[in-house]
């Protein structure tokens, strides 16, 4: 069924690691001139696939057609040269290297001459890549180190367009930027277009793959299970599609919130620390405390601050009014929790089992006679991993095997166990799947009833409308404006105060 | 679906299993091949001893390093503070005999201390702080001697085998009990697995890095005490290039170097047989002092090389 006119094409393709079959009979066929939306759940194959197409692992079965003509990457450099590039969800830039060294790094005999690499030549040379790419900023000499996550993304951009690609897959991408690089992230996704390309977009978030899209192809469990044109695009349809059940109707909580618990259970003093000024914040009991602003007004560090990990240079936190938080491990004693927004370096062990990870907070409550058990560590990781549905084979699989929405359950799962009467959640949904993130909102809601208080940091407004019982604004590090649910929240209100 | 390592194919079982025990292949290897050279006497009744002797340094200090390379560090100065002890010890004997276990034991806690105060609290790189703290003690410890000081020959009496056997014995239960089910041993390897990770779940990372050096001390300390009882005199050369054998013996043993929950006990306890049968089984052969130099630097590679991404973790940093 080669189709004439498709630029890119592939047929049953399968793959599978161990048991696990990642993708079965998977077919696609995409026009030029198409951005083609490839969505799914975490684990549902569209990572498999795209790395596939890229040349980043090898398939079992199956054939892929690049213009017409067979093709099977033998790695990323070769996949590259056939004109298929990849930007990666994870980072993708090398360290310790200038910006230059990092866009042209294995073409650098472009730029010799007698044998010498002019670097001038490369700079000048980079330069021009990110102006292509609408990035005049970024000084292309200077390290790699000395730009934020998101400059990194940017040049990684500007790498994979470098090579005019013919075939863009983007995976992923844009959790990491802001709006704006999301609008250049954009433009070029339109300009591959534009010029006879195909750009291959994955992302999690429904309305902006409506949005950018022209096509979806959909995936559950490593199965096609439907190609939508744009015409036929609508959330419902989608969602359906991914999860091949109806969500049921509530994803966000839908009362309207009542009279906060007068109780303090949690409280920031005239907080100062890095970006924050001078905050006072008071965490109530059974109350969902929403903290939102622009990425970095501060908020991230007062999720750290009440946690005890950074301590601040003037201020002070308490629990319960008079007991002074002093670090993270008398945090965790006292029964509180923390889950950071960077989860596989700062949350989780990935080079660890689902059951260390789970038991660590709570060793000294699974010792038998003194010693801590194993039979006891097994049982506590069992039942927490499966009251939060982690999709793994054992509690003995290691958790950098696992896909961001099951290892996210493991770090939650882990403070469930642990059973901490408050929770701060920074960006606890970040690059999650809508299933997993569902199951999140629910889990949070359900803690609030059962009176635990939870704090959550967020950048994404819809979410802290849809969950808080109040939320506290940040700008520039100084708190601009507090908000009650049972007053009504919208948006447009809390914009006015990040700005 | 991003898994990459999910459960191996069956017919990669085998291999799997050969993998996860090449130390343990590796020691019968040593020992069998070295058992054909010396025409049986390797185990022999009274070389057995002498192995037992060749353990008991490496092993009881490669046993309390898995708790340091769990966190992902190293320890070089551990050569250095057996000579330090040893040198302490050797001075309390002058006012009491009963003071060289005392005094050799806690001269090791004090420097472990010190240690690890440089690693957790200044922030030292451990590779440097240890090497640094190694010549600053062997330099205290040369200057302190000015030669060599001599304990009274009656010591040797403490110098029995069934007296180092228990010790060896006790030790070995206490560590591996200490590793693997207590929330030291497990705190040890969350910090090598990731420090953040271990910070934000309540792990209290420096005291954790700061008792790690500072059991290696101890059990430096307690080495230090029974080196001196052997030869009844310390001097500057004792425990000399210790930390090598160690380092030796645990990687033989296929201890990651990275750290974290890939390290097992068991790895100290196969890597420090493997040596002192090696140890011994190459001076039984007659094999010269220099060419054995080169054998155990040769075995280094390959242990390193097979063991190498055995659980997803890298040996060397």
């Amino acid at each position: 069924m080669q189709n004439e006119n498709s630029l890119f094409c592939a047929k049953g393709i399968c793959k599978s690691f161990g048991p696990i079959h990642a993708l079965v009979n998977f077919d696609i066929s995409i026009p030029a001139g198409e951005i083609r939306g490839l969505v799914g759940e975490n684990g549902s194959g569209k990572s498999t696939f795209s790395s596939i197409a890229a040349g980043m692992q090898k398939w079992d079965s199956g054939v892929m057609y690049l213009n017409g003509q067979e093709y099977s990457p033998a790695d990323t450099v070769d996949a590259m040269s056939k004109g298929v590039s990849m930007v990666v969800q994870e980072q993708g830039t090398i360290s310790r290297i200038s910006i230059a060294a990092n866009i042209f790094f294995g073409k650098e005999a472009m730029f010799v001459q007698h044998g010498i690499l002019n670097v001038r030549k490369m700079n000048q040379a980079a330069k021009k890549a990110l102006e292509d790419i609408g990035v005049t900023d970024i000084n292309p000499a200077a390290m790699i180190d000395t730009l934020s996550f998101e400059d990194r993304k940017l040049v990684e951009l500007a790498r994979a367009l470098y090579v005019k690609p013919k075939i863009w897959v983007v995976d992923e991408t844009t959790t990491a930027l802001s709006v704006s690089g999301r609008e250049i992230l954009y433009r070029l996704m339109n300009k591959v277009r534009d010029e006879g390309g195909s750009v291959i977009f994955i992302s999690h978030d429904i309305d902006e793959i409506m949005d950018k899209c022209d096509s979806l192809t959909i995936l559950r469990d490593g199965v096609l299970t439907g190609n939508l044109k744009k015409e036929e695009f609508s959330a419902d349809t989608i969602r359906q599609l991914m999860i091949g059940r109806e969500l049921s109707g509530h994803y966000y909580r839908e009362d309207m919130g009542e009279e906060i618990n007068p109780k303090v259970v949690l409280e920031a003093k005239n907080v100062t620390s890095g970006m924050l000024q001078n905050a006072t914040v008071q965490l109530h009991q059974s109350e969902i405390l929403g903290i939102g602003g622009l990425s970095d007004c501060g908020m991230h560090e007062l999720g750290k601050v009440l946690y005890g990990l950074v301590r601040p240079s003037a201020g002070e936190v308490l629990k319960d009014g008079t007991e002074k938080v002093r670090d993270a491990a008398w945090a965790v004693k006292h029964g509180i929790g923390y889950v950071s927004k960077n989860r596989d370096t700062e949350s989780m062990m990935p080079i660890c089992s689902v059951r260390d990870n789970i038991c660590l907070p709570s060793l000294k409550d699974l010792t038998k006679h003194g010693p801590i058990s194993n039979k006891k560590q097994k049982k506590h990781a069992e039942v927490w991993a499966r009251r939060m549905e982690v999709k793994a084979d054992s509690v003995a699989t290691f958790c950098n095997t696992l896909s961001g929405g099951n290892k996210q359950k493991v770090v939650l799962a882990k403070w469930l166990g642990k059973g901490t009467d408050i929770l701060i959640l920074d960006c606890p949904t970040r690059g999650i799947d809508v299933g997993t993130k569902a199951a999140i909102y629910q889990l949070i809601e359900q803690l609030k009833n059962e009176g635990k208080s939870i704090v959550l940091i967020s950048e994404e407004l819809q979410e802290l409308i849809g969950m808080s019982d109040r939320i506290i604004l940040l700008k520039d590090g100084k708190i601009s404006g507090e908000f009650y649910r049972r007053d009504g929240l919208t948006e447009s209100k809390l914009i006015e105060k990040m700005v | 679906m991003k898994e990459k390592r999910r459960l191996r194919p069956d017919g990669r079982k085998v291999q799997a299993l050969l993998m996860n025990n090449i130390s343990f292949i590796g020691l019968i290897l040593v020992v069998v091949l070295f058992e054909i050279l010396s025409e049986g006497l390797l185990l022999g009744k009274r070389n057995l001893m002498n192995i037992f002797n060749n353990f008991f340094t490496i092993g009881m200090i490669s046993m309390v390093y898995t708790f340091v390379l769990s966190i992902g560090e190293l320890d070089l100065s551990v050569g250095a503070i057996v000579g330090f002890s040893a040198a302490m010890g050797a001075f309390a004997s002058k006012i009491s005999l009963w003071l060289i276990l005392p005094v050799a034991v806690l001269s090791g806690i004090a420097i472990g201390l010190l240690n690890g105060f440089t690693i957790a609290r200044l922030r030292v790189e451990s590779f440097i702080g240890t090497l640094a703290m190694s010549f600053v003690v062997r330099g205290l410890t040369t200057w302190f001697l000015n030669g060599s000081v001599g304990v009274p020959i009656q010591m040797r009496y403490f110098d029995k085998d069934w007296i180092k056997v228990t010790v060896a014995v006790i030790t070995m239960v206490i560590l591996y009990f200490t590793f693997e089910r207590c929330s030291f041993g497990k705190h040890c390897r969350a910090v090598g697995a990731s420090k953040e990770a271990a910070r934000q779940s309540g792990v209290k990372v420096e005291s954790v890095r700061l008792l790690a050096f500072t059991l290696c001390g101890l059990l430096s300390g307690l080495v230090g005490f029974f080196t001196l009882i052997r030869a009844c005199t310390a001097s500057s050369n004792t425990g000399n290039a210790l930390e090598f054998d160690v380092l030796l013996a645990v990687l033989f043993g296929g201890m990651p170097l990275t750290g974290g929950w890939t390290v097992r006990f068991r790895a100290a306890v196969i890597g420090s047989l493997a040596m002192a049968v090696l140890k011994s089984g190459m001076s039984l052969a007659g094999i010269d002092g220099l060419i054995q130099q080169v054998v155990q630097g040769a075995i280094l590679v390959i242990a390193v090389a097979l063991s190498f991404d055995r659980k997803n973790a890298a040996v060397i940093k």
